[in-house]
């Protein structure tokens, strides 16, 4: 029994749920980032070339794909390359598709739930310094436990990144199921019930309707922050570089030495392909929506380039100017998160107005995940409805449930955030490479590009020029391959990475001390003196037949490396590589057999799903056209 | 193509002694020019999509579809 097709309401409301699945926090806090630490505004040219050689033409075929096997009846990833492909076993490539968005739920909604948790936070004063919130709690505390004593923005910073840490749990495993912690737990509930409740409601009355409200409110909450931060000024007269006009030039004056780097246009590439929400099986799912006679290319590029107004004329104006007015450069050098959760509140908290500024800032950042998530759990949904012909409460129901205990698993391995960084990786990085690159081989080999520009055309309000079809057939799996290549290469193998030498040291004094298993304490200053991290108890042990001393942790990882050399004693850290990660931490371990253990689900309820569909004769693909297979 | 090859070679030469200094002439250009070419395109894009007539009107005024299977 086939059951009757969701449709899109409105052009505009199609245009604005893909527009919002892919603005996220990656626009907001991941996109300055990337551009300081590469170039500054020399990062904008591999930027906007990868945008039109990979990101555009990549969302025009996935949008194309989706429609095409829409038409045809299947709105899952696994039922549109079935139909793509023309072959019942290309479903099996719409486990990834599945895995994709489901896993990056799991944890995505816990970033959500930090975002209204910091909200909510400003509200009630917790996050407002002076008032005698929770966030003076800790000042007090980091002021307490120090030695020597830090200084008054020395204590803030550390407060911050002691309060983030304490809220998403990192200090141990299962610290967010403690009695006093219950309070996030009860956010993290709300955001997830709200999610199911948007996605209950369906394609048009839920995911479309909310992102009708939600894309113009983020855009008013974002502007309002943005005039905050261009009234800034010079905060502190007796540091005049840190202005509005310093942070801009911090964020956007172009390094040219950066474009003969390659690491520049990898991080550009990575950019433009994780912000678009392209290999997501997303898009795929959300224009099967469409009918015939929908136009795919006008709203293809209509919402990415609405992505780009969020990351370049908002992201790029907000987030690192205002960091480095009150923080200076060190503001760039942080990640995602760092910026995020740390820095940002940080600068509110010195900065007029902080309390509303703050609370604004971080409500958009909810309302940003928020379209994001509801997207990430369509694809499942659709399946789970079209696959074993549930209805939408039920699908829901089961949904819920799976990613219920997904999400569980994130929040008890909180440690160090090992499982959200693991699952982040494999399923959020690498899978979403490789399934970029499988569709658009599909596209551009199999579908094919003449019979892809003439289903992208039809209902079309222009045309695509034609060497974007060559460029998905040829260009884009080789650009893909060579990113996938660079990114695994970059990522994977472990790496010692030279930090400083201690020169003029002797090191056979040396030698004496680390034999017998201890930090001489000439070193241990200079760890401190070049901002290095040591372990808490570090165990120090020679390495086999050579002046190498190996500096590890309380668990046996390595940590830095000692080499006795002519010029003194090199000191090199130990960056884990990935697949280092999986073997030493049983968290990263537990993570990955995780994946594996969805995957594996997935692939045997495609088969299942798949069955069905021949008996219903749903696989009869018919002409060149599959007009038969029609439904 | 000229327009980016000239843009990429005036950054080559845009080598940034003071990287915390105050905003420069190619970081006011860089800046200009990206969020111009972005506010562009969406613009463009959005009034093409908000001045387009509603799908079903789109429809109702095609041309008349039927498939007389004459080119199976």
């Amino acid at each position: 029994m086939q059951r009757e097709r969701e449709r899109w309401g409105s052009r505009i409301g199609v245009i604005l749920a893909v527009a919002g699945s892919a603005v996220g926090l990656g626009n907001f806090l991941r996109f300055p980032g990337q551009a300081a630490q590469n170039g500054g505004g020399a990062f904008m040219l591999p930027y906007f070339i990868s945008l039109l050689v990979l990101g555009i033409p990549l969302c025009w075929a996935e949008w194309t794909m989706g429609r095409y096997g829409g038409t045809r009846g299947f709105n899952s990833a696994p039922g549109i390359y079935a139909t793509v492909c023309r072959r019942p076993g290309a479903r099996y490539f719409g486990a990834i598709a599945l895995l994709l968005p489901l896993v990056i739920y799991m944890y995505y909604v816990l970033i959500e739930a930090w975002c209204l948790g910091y909200a909510l936070n400003y509200i009630s004063g917790d996050l407002v310094v002076g008032t005698g919130g929770a966030i003076d709690r800790v000042i007090e505390q980091v002021q307490d436990s120090a030695e020597p004593p830090l200084s008054d923005s020395e204590a803030m910073s550390a407060a911050f990144g002691s309060y983030f840490e304490r809220l998403v749990g990192a200090d141990r495993h299962g610290a967010l199921l403690e009695q006093d912690r219950r309070n996030w737990m009860y956010v993290l509930a709300a955001v997830f019930v709200f999610n199911f409740t948007l996605i209950y409601r369906g394609v048009t009355k839920g995911i479309e309707s909310f992102c009708k409200v939600a894309m113009p409110l983020m855009i008013v909450l974002a502007l309002i922050v943005l005039a905050r931060v261009l009234t800034l000024g010079t905060p502190n007269p007796e540091l005049p570089e840190r202005s509005l006009l310093g942070g801009l030039g911090f964020m956007w004056n172009p390094d040219g030495r950066a474009l003969a780097n390659p690491q520049t246009w990898l991080a550009a590439s990575g950019q433009i392909f994780f912000s678009l929400s392209v290999g997501f099986g997303i898009i795929v799912n959300y224009a099967s929506y469409l009918s015939e006679k929908d136009d795919v290319v006008l709203s293809g590029l209509t919402s990415s380039s609405m992505n780009e107004f969020f990351e370049v004329c908002l992201g790029g104006l907000i987030t690192l100017p205002a960091a480095f007015i009150f923080l200076g450069a060190a503001a760039g050098s942080q990640g995602t998160f760092g910026l995020g959760f740390v820095a940002l509140p940080n600068v509110f908290a010195q900065m007029w107005g902080g309390q509303v500024f703050g609370f604004l800032w971080f409500f958009m950042l909810f309302v940003a995940a928020i379209t994001s998530s509801v997207s990430m759990l369509q694809p499942v949904i659709a399946f789970l409805e079209e696959g074993f012909n549930l209805k939408r409460r039920d699908a829901a129901v089961v949904l819920g449930m799976i990613s219920a205990i997904g999400c569980g698993v994130v929040v008890y391995l909180s440690e160090g955030l090992v499982a959200l960084d693991t699952l982040d990786f494999w399923v959020g990085s690498v899978l979403i490479f490789i399934l970029a690159l499988i569709q658009s081989l599909m596209y551009g080999w199999i579908f094919g590009i003449d019979r892809g520009e003439a289903e992208a055309h039809q209902g079309a309000h222009f045309r695509i020029p034609r060497f974007v079809q060559w460029m998905l057939k040829y260009v884009v799996p080789v650009y893909l391959f060579a990113i996938l290549v660079a990114f695994c290469f970059n990522n994977l193998p472990s790496k010692d990475v030279r930090s400083f030498v201690v020169k003029g040291g002797d090191v056979a004094v040396f030698e004496t001390d680390l034999d017998q298993g201890t930090l001489p304490e000439q070193l241990v200053t200079e760890f401190e003196a070049n901002k290095k991290s040591l372990p808490g108890a570090p165990v120090v042990i020679r390495g086999e037949g050579t002046a190498r001393w190996l500096v590890r942790d309380a668990e046996g990882s390595l940590k830095y490396t000692l080499a006795g050399t002519r010029q003194g004693m090199r000191v090199e850290e130990h960056i884990a590589g990935y697949v280092e990660k999986i073997g030493g931490n049983p968290a990263a371990m537990a993570s990955v057999i995780f994946i594996l253990v969805i995957l594996t689900a997935l692939l045997m309820l495609i088969r299942v799903a798949g069955l069905r569909w021949q008996q219903e004769g749903r696989f009869n693909f018919g002409d060149a056209n599959g007009k038969e297979g029609q439904s | 193509m000229c327009f980016s090859l000239a843009w990429s070679a005036w950054l080559f030469l845009a080598v940034d002694a003071e990287p915390s200094s105050m905003i420069n002439a190619q970081g006011w250009a860089v800046m200009l020019s990206s969020i111009t070419a972005v506010l562009a395109l969406v613009g463009f894009c959005l009034y093409q999509v908000l001045s387009l007539p509603p799908v079903e009107d789109e429809h109702l005024k095609g041309p008349l579809e039927i498939d007389t299977r004459d080119t199976d």
